[in-house]
């Protein structure tokens, strides 16, 4: 079930901090000064989140992991310095599940370092720093060490508790973008599609969807396929387009992880796997289609 | 057909054939058209005393000194089995059908080896019933039905009025006709006949394979080398209607023409698909109705003779041409020698489409020739050329045929292309190639 905001307590309590803020500034005149009062600490980076990182691997222990990058996956930050990580990873088109743990500092300044101990075939440990934002919703990275990698990412909190197909319902705005093989061309090339989808919410997607490859559009195209969603709000979604067969190299397999109290999910593509392909997903109309859901998760 | 019905069926059948051994084993679930196929092959052996009969078994080879875009094969063999027979039940009724068998090296023809009637198929069938038809005479009055090859026109190379001809284009130069499915009914005397026919069913024409060295495909942004889907022909349902008056006069052969049906040439709509990630150029075959209005003639002259033939074109469909193609040649018959020249010209009314597969029209704006010479009762040789009136597209075509005793034939050639890519002929410009044939008939 999905929770409805943020506990009580925290809110009567940022509450009281904001309070004391005004009567102090008020009395002092230290307006100026307002935006750097709240001094952040490793309980500010707390929850379960949703993430990506993109970008290019141009040095690796093992070669043929060279080349383009992308990992998506959830992770869980016990405020106390301590991240547990779930994730796939794509090396160069090679799809890699990767669980692993990792550390991290936060400094007063909502600024984080973090290390995490890849594992094989990497196994090696790596540093991010990254910033909070949006009220701790929201943080963005960036790979620092070692050299020869460069990726950044970004997470934002689920605000959920365990999932079903009924967190997947409703119009969705979905794109994508990255680079694939594709057949006749040298090497990869730039894709970019955007699709609108309906979710029924027992398993079902039907939709129309735009994409572009490598400079060729394709005008919209009907998809339609099938989601399961796992209890960790981790969910796949095959879809098909209109005329493809549904053998076992046909279609477009999805990894999502859901964000947003279920507003919106980051996406991966698992299949076909030499394409390198991140996306997102996002309600569109909440109400309208799901009258008894949230909106937007409660701060 | 029920058991006891094929029971009694064959029973007929073999005592007719009493001084056969042969047995014939026809299971329920043998198709009804191939069912009919035995029956007049089994009857036409029963009576040899009415039966013509002939066949012959053909192997070739084509050799092309050029790879092509998509395709790097340079030897392509293949081997026709073909078996005919006329069965002449009464002065005014005759059975007739021709049946065919071939394969290749290169995928021209179907693996599969299904029986096909309709020449449907991407590809060349491995098996066909080419023809099977009946024919009914009466006085002036010829009415012949089934599958049967129905020719209109009098020039030579090209014929616009020929709209009951579709043609097996896979190697585009080297075409053979198709049979369609048909009623022809001709009424008339030595001077003047009249044709109606119908065809209940379209035949489209056999255009060049994807992945093969003879398809053109269309421009794509940016250069771009797509993989291509053949996605499935959008055939026109509903009936062809074609009427011919023809008349045989003193100084001249002349005849006008009415067709209302479908063009057998494709239009191709080309469409940038996606699937599993890949793109793909999707090309979808369509059949625009055509109306047609014609006429040909043949004047002889003490010198030559002229032969002209003209047609005129319409559709309602967006994105068909409306058009006017005309030939003019003149033909002069010189001991063992054959000459025709002539020019084929086309005039575009309404320009609406946008890529299309016409070798018709590809064959216009262009001067045709033919030059044959019979050396003997067993050698000939012969050269057909079209050149395209500004000179982007060249096609010439030498040919020597020798007979060996009774039963063999050996054919042998060269055809040479040349040309830019944006002309018709000259598109196939790295498709020159020589050509053997033998053939043992029976």
């Amino acid at each position: 079930m999905r929770k409805t905001g943020l506990p009580r307590t925290k809110i009567l309590g940022r509450f009281r901090g904001v309070l004391a803020v005004s009567v102090l500034t008020a009395t002092s005149g230290l307006i100026p000064s307002l935006h750097a009062a709240k001094a952040c600490t490793d309980h500010d980076f707390t929850g379960v989140f949703g993430f990506y990182g993109t970008g290019y691997v141009v040095k690796s222990p093992v070669t043929i992991l060279t080349g383009p990058f992308a990992r998506l996956g959830r992770f869980e930050s016990d405020g106390n310095g301590h991240l547990t990580f779930s994730s796939t990873a794509s090396f160069n088109g090679h799809l890699i599940p990767q669980d692993f743990t990792g550390t991290y500092t936060t400094n007063p300044d909502c600024t984080l370092t973090t290390t995490v101990y890849l594992p094989d075939p990497i196994n090696l440990p790596v540093n991010f720093i990254s910033i909070i934002s949006d009220d701790g919703n929201e943080n963005r990275d960036l790979f620092v060490n070692p050299p020869g990698v460069v990726v950044t990412g970004a997470a934002r909190k689920q605000h959920m508790g365990q999932c079903s197909k009924q967190d997947l319902s409703g119009a969705y705005a979905l794109e994508m973008s990255g680079a694939i093989l594709q057949e006749g061309s040298a090497g990869r090339i730039p894709f970019s599609a955007l699709a609108r989808i309906d979710a029924d919410g027992t398993g079902n997607i039907v939709g129309k969807l735009g994409s572009n490859y490598g400079g060729l559009p394709v005008p919209q195209e009907d998809i339609s396929g099938t989601y399961t969603v796992d209890p960790n709000c981790i969910f796949h979604l095959t879809y098909y387009t209109a005329g493809e067969g549904h053998g076992p190299n046909d279609g477009v397999t999805l990894k999502g992880v859901f964000i947003d109290a279920g507003t919106g999910a980051f996406l991966m593509v698992l299949q076909p796997s030499t394409a390198t392909v991140l996306g997102s997903l996002k309600l569109q109309t909440t109400l309208r289609s799901n009258p008894g859901r949230l909106v937007r998760p409660t701060r | 057909m029920t058991r006891r019905k094929r029971a009694r069926w064959l029973a007929k059948v073999r005592s007719l054939c009493a001084a056969q051994t042969r047995r014939l084993h026809l299971s329920r679930t043998t198709p009804g058209i191939l069912k009919g196929v035995l029956f007049l092959l089994v009857a036409s052996a029963c009576f040899s005393q009415t039966l013509t009969q002939r066949g012959f078994l053909e192997t070739g080879l084509l050799v092309y000194p050029q790879t092509a875009v998509g395709d790097s094969g340079r030897a392509i063999a293949g081997a026709i089995l073909s078996y005919e027979a006329s069965y002449k039940l009464s002065p005014s009724l005759i059975f007739s059908g021709e049946i065919e068998a071939r394969t290749d090296t290169h995928n021209e023809v179907e693996r599969d080896f299904g029986l096909s009637w309709w020449d449907r198929e991407r590809a060349r069938p491995a098996l066909a019933i080419r023809t099977l038809n009946v024919t009914y005479t009466k006085r002036l009055v010829t009415l012949e039905l089934g599958k049967q090859f129905i020719r209109w026109g009098k020039a030579d190379i090209l014929n616009p009025t020929d709209r009951f001809a579709p043609r097996d284009y896979v190697d585009v130069v080297s075409n053979d006709f198709l049979a369609i499915t048909a009623g022809r009914l001709t009424v008339g005397d030595q001077s003047n006949t009249i044709e109606l026919v119908w065809v209940p069913r379209f035949t489209p024409s056999r255009i060049p394979l994807i992945g093969q060295r003879w398809v053109v495909l269309p421009p794509l942004p940016l250069n771009a080398h797509l993989p291509v889907l053949d996605a499935k022909a959008q055939f026109p349902g509903g009936p062809q209607f074609g009427a011919r008056w023809n008349h045989i006069g003193r100084s001249a052969e002349f005849s006008f023409s009415f067709y209302q049906g479908y063009n057998h040439l494709p239009l191709v709509d080309p469409q940038l698909v996606s699937r599993h990630l890949q793109l793909y150029l999707q090309l979808r075959r369509l059949y625009p109705d055509m109306r047609m209005a014609g006429t040909d003639a043949a004047i002889p002259f003490r010198w030559f003779t002229v032969k002209t033939e003209a047609a005129y074109f319409t559709s309602s469909n967006k994105q068909a041409d409306d058009y006017l193609i005309y030939v003019t040649q003149l033909e002069r018959q010189k001991g063992e020698w054959l000459f025709v020249g002539g020019y084929a010209g086309q005039y575009v009314t309404e320009k609406r489409s946008v890529f299309d597969f016409a070798p018709d029209r590809g064959l216009t704006r262009a001067f045709l020739g033919r030059a044959g010479y019979t050396i003997d009762a067993g050698r000939s040789v012969a050269l057909e050329t079209a050149v395209r009136q500004n000179g982007k597209g060249v096609w010439a075509k030498l040919e020597y045929t020798q007979s060996f005793r009774e039963h063999w034939r050996v054919t042998t050639g060269f055809t040479w292309i040349r040309g830019e890519p944006e002309d018709f002929l000259g598109q196939y410009h790295r498709n020159s190639f020589a050509s053997l044939a033998i053939r043992y008939s029976f």
